[in-house]
């Protein structure tokens, strides 16, 4: 390479300065994960629906399920890393669910995504979208949880106590599994998501590509050529 | 007009690589002059033309540019919009649902005045064959036009824009040869009509001589730049032996009888009856959509057959009972019949490259221990060019590599069958000839090769005996007369008053004429609004067994509910619990109805010129929902990629894990390529984008809204005045 021409515009492999501002691919990838995660939902309710007969025999027990139906949002955001990503990806997938048809309901599956969105934006808005790590994701999945439980409350099973046996363990249970699957699980979805290089357009996916590459997973004599 | 560009000193490096992917380069091209520029497959082709578009080099994607692209003495980043680009993969290219929405999308997007872009589009389709002289109505679905087409929707929705530079980066790659002769024309044609400066990156350079006024090689080691002449050079060197067709060795593998092929019950392709020997190499040829892809997969056991048989010689099944490979179990299937998939995205199992060819010696040499094996590995990598990638992920590689190494682990699975869609696509000839020379040993050694190919050079080099499907005969008028259930502009729903609602007024209806009810559980008002709203479809002319058809989930929960309100409700009282269910059907059941079969263009129209949301997000999930039944072919193509490479996972759980991660990484994938493709045409700029659709509200739209606030206002009143009324069940 010519070493004398000047570097007019240069960026560096360093983290470049936190930009807010949503770029075009911020937001297809978005979109386009809550349509994948909305055919996951799918594949997941399909694989999972026997353990509805398990709720009759301990109650509220469902409530692990819940978290599965709540990872879109937590993944568009620690992904993106824009203000909104959870709320917009939530939304996409509801709308996609809706125009498919679910057991939920049409429109009413828009205002489900609205809640469990916001929920789980929250968090993160709350440290000012500048902390990314695994338990702020699983605070995140968990709150959305929450969310879900109180939508649920409101729509289907307000004849039941809230704060009886079946609604704490109903609580306890949906805010575990949002914790596990939106909260854990996202997280390590975007990590192997990340280490397949489909995410270097993204400062989350080179972040986990430089630990990637500095772990020592790489050993072979011409590392350096490897490691590319 | 014509725009002048000046590359100087230019380089690029994507974010976490230590090798430039384009160094230096020096280009000047005069205002509309028209060029074709070459080197070596891996030089960084994509990088360039994308960077003179304006979408490579953006600090945040966290790569590094050097030196400078100038458009008429201004920065390539600036420009948005006076560049137009057209890429290599037909069906990424589609944007949106219909023709008439893709050509006018890059006008949309640069704000042109609405009545031009008509004028315009009106011109484009026209001059690219794709009006309505030519059969395509403007509604006529994109996805139904066949590779070559597209390419000239692309061509059009670029003709709108009219910029000031047409980019091609290898249009005709995917195409068969007719395609390529009309792309070609058509890229003359518009480029000469607006009078822009024109580059295009090809293989095929023939083609395009008498459109370019000159040919550039842009790359110091690369000295011939043309293919034929390249690999005739080769061929002498390697020296290939003349293949003897009358090898008194070869027998039958595989015979396939009055086979139909197809998706879901729906043919594909003509019957076809033949069969397939060993020591010989088939090319499956024909047009774009003739159903060669599906006929391999048939044959290799991935599809099951609409009718008719294949079935594989009682040599190669031994001691299998079924002879329809469609029947035998993954590790029955992986080392008699490997398979390579057109998207090498489909076949990747594992985390490096080291490891797929691992995955793949392990087929063909179960003696061997982990040590054996990884040795081995290495050595075959180094004979594909790829032993540098090997422990890099797979995922990571470029599309030739990633096409080369799928191709090399079935080859080296050293299976009986080896049925491959494309093998050669995207190599430069040195290792172009590479896999020839593996083919040709494969086959000497007994394999039968089935591929599907456009590449002449590799069928005449392997003398391949070749089999051309014809398409199926599709008239234009037989698609629209048939089931109206497939196209998306059927009428948007079985009552006519719905349908001619605006979709924003359908969702709100959905959502607020069941949802104040939540401030009451009794069974009084649940009832009386489920029976307004069934009286209300009866009068719109929802028939019930439409009703039945949609609300079926919604029953299911309500059944659902009532059995857990049932069981958990302090009092243990059924008529809360009968209460809960009717409240959920009356919420539910017309939110579904209204909701159901609104088209999603309409809808995002709707929101975007109704709600005022920002058109950047909306049409962008759009643009992502056309991507969904991609996206269920996709987890297809996964499962089956995992059964031909004998690697299944037991537990549901990983099942689930895998599919995800596979899933989403293909998904985004696709939503990268979707983004240069939109930003491609202009989407993303700071100009107020034109709308050529009107989303239109009328009277009755506000009538309707009104029934829709009566309802839930009647039956909570009975309720009140009946009594009845019960806030917020035992939630207050």
């Amino acid at each position: 390479m010519n070493n004398s021409s000047q570097p007019l515009s240069v960026s560096s492999d360093q983290p470049a300065r936190r930009n807010l501002k949503w770029r075009v691919v911020d937001i297809t990838v978005a979109s386009v994960i809550a349509i994948a995660c909305s055919l996951i939902y799918w594949a997941a309710a399909l694989a999972y629906a026997p353990l509805a007969f398990a709720d009759a025999a301990i109650p509220g027990i469902l409530g692990l399920m819940n978290g599965l139906w709540l990872f879109a949002g937590p993944l568009a955001l620690i992904i993106v890393r824009k203000p909104g990503a959870a709320v917009y990806a939530e939304v996409v997938a509801a709308v996609v669910e809706s125009l498919l048809g679910n057991s939920w309901g049409g429109s009413a599956t828009f205002l489900i995504g609205l809640v469990q969105g916001l929920a789980a934006e929250i968090v993160f808005a709350c440290v000012l979208y500048s902390v990314w790590n695994v338990w702020v994701t699983m605070i995140s999945g968990a709150v959305s949880g929450v969310a879900c439980w109180g939508y649920t409350f409101v729509t289907n099973l307000q004849a039941i106590d809230w704060n009886g046996v079946y609604g704490s363990v109903n609580l306890i249970t949906t805010i575990i599994s949002g914790a596990l699957f939106a909260g854990l699980f996202s997280w390590w979805l975007y990590v192997a998501i990340a280490k397949t290089g489909a995410l270097d357009h993204f400062e989350s996916g080179r972040i986990i590509r430089r630990k990637d590459s500095q772990s020592g997973t790489v050993q072979s004599a011409n590392s350096q050529e490897a490691r590319i | 007009m014509g725009a002048r560009i000046e590359i100087t000193h230019w380089s690029y490096r994507y974010p976490l690589k230590e090798d430039w992917a384009v160094k230096d380069v020096n280009l000047n091209v005069a205002a509309g002059e028209k060029i074709l520029l070459t080197g070596r497959s891996g030089w960084g082709k994509s990088t360039l033309l994308q960077a003179i578009a304006g979408i490579v080099g953006d600090t945040e994607d966290g790569g590094q540019a050097l030196g400078t692209i100038m458009i008429d003495d201004e920065s390539a980043l600036e420009k948005h919009g006076c560049v137009g680009l057209i890429m290599q993969d037909p069906e990424s290219q589609i944007v949106f649902a219909r023709v008439i929405d893709n050509a006018t999308f890059g006008g949309e997007n640069l704000g042109v005045d609405r009545k031009e872009i008509l004028s315009r589009t009106h011109n484009a389709l026209s001059t690219v064959h794709l009006d309505k002289d030519c059969g395509i109505e403007p509604d006529h679905l994109a996805q139904e036009l066949s590779g070559g087409q597209i390419q000239r929707l692309s061509i059009a929705s670029i003709m709108v824009m009219q910029p000031d530079v047409i980019i091609c980066d290898e249009p005709t790659a995917n195409l068969d040869p007719e395609g390529v002769k009309d792309v070609v024309v058509a890229i003359g044609q518009i480029a000469e009509e607006i009078g822009a400066t024109l580059i295009v990156v090809d293989h095929n350079d023939t083609v395009w001589e008498p459109i370019i006024d000159r040919k550039v090689i842009l790359d110091a080691g690369y000295e011939n730049n043309d293919f034929k002449e390249q690999i005739a050079k080769l061929r002498e060197e390697i020296k290939i032996p003349e293949y003897e067709r009358s090898s008194s060795k070869s027998i039958q593998a595989m015979r396939a009888h009055a086979l139909q092929c197809g998706f879901e019950g729906q043919n594909v392709g003509h019957e076809f009856t033949g069969e397939f020997n060993t020591h010989e190499i088939t090319a499956i040829t024909g047009v774009n959509g003739a159903g060669k892809t599906t006929l391999a997969m048939t044959l290799a056991g991935l599809l099951p057959a609409i009718s008719g048989d294949v079935s594989v010689s009682e040599d190669i099944r031994a001691d299998i009972a079924s002879c329809d490979p469609h029947e035998w179990e993954s590790r029955e299937l992986a080392p008699r019949i490997q398979f390579v998939f057109q998207n090498p995205e489909h076949q990747f199992v594992t985390n490096s490259v080291l490891l797929e060819m691992i995955s793949a010696l392990r087929i063909s040499h179960p003696q061997l221990d982990e040590k054996g094996l990884r040795s081995l590995a290495i050595n075959r990598l180094a004979y594909y060019e790829l032993e540098l990638q090997s422990n890099q992920n797979p995922y990571t590689l470029s599309g030739g590599q990633k096409r080369r190494l799928t191709v090399a682990c079935a080859i080296e699975a050293n299976p009986r069958i080896l049925i491959v869609d494309e093998p050669t696509y995207g190599q430069d000839p040195i290792t172009w000839m590479a896999l020839v020379k593996m083919f040709a040993q494969l086959r000497d050694s007994g394999t039968c090769i089935i591929t599907v190919t456009h590449d002449r050079d590799f069928i005449e080099m392997l003398g391949a005996r070749e089999i051309e499907l014809s398409p199926l005969e599709i008239s234009h008028a037989s698609v629209k007369d048939g089931d109206d259930d497939i196209h998306v502009f059927a009428k948007s729903s079985q009552s006519h008053f719905v349908s001619s609602l605006n979709p924003i007024t359908r969702l709100g209806i959905g959502i607020i004429i069941g949802l104040p009810l939540i401030v009451s559980l009794d069974i009084i008002s649940a009832s009386v609004a489920l029976g307004l709203e069934f009286v209300i479809a009866m009068v719109l002319g929802f028939s019930l067994k439409t009703l039945a058809r949609y609300t079926w989930p919604v029953l299911i929960g309500a059944a659902g509910s009532f059995i857990t309100v049932m069981m958990y409700n302090a009092q243990h009282s059924w008529i809360l619990a009968l209460a809960t269910a009717i409240r959920v059907i009356a919420m539910g059941a017309p939110a579904i109805v209204m909701v159901m079969r609104i088209d999603p263009t309409d809808l995002a129209d709707a929101f975007v010129q109704k709600l005022h949301i920002s058109d950047r997000f909306v049409y962008a999930a759009l643009a992502g929902f056309r991507l969904l039944p991609f996206l269920r072919v996709d987890l297809e193509s996964i499962h089956q990629a995992r059964a031909i490479r004998a690697i299944q996972s037991r537990s549901r759980l990983k099942k689930l894990r895998d599919d995800a991660v596979s899933l989403l990484v293909l998904a985004i994938r696709r939503s990268t390529t979707l983004s240069i493709v939109m930003q491609a045409r202009g989407f993303g700029s700071q100009v107020t984008r034109t709308h050529i659709r009107i989303s239109r509200t009328h009277l009755r739209d506000w009538c309707a809204l009104a029934v829709a606030i009566a309802v839930p206002v009647i039956a909570l009143g009975v309720a009140y005045y009946g009594g009845t009324l019960n806030l917020f069940g035992n939630l207050v």
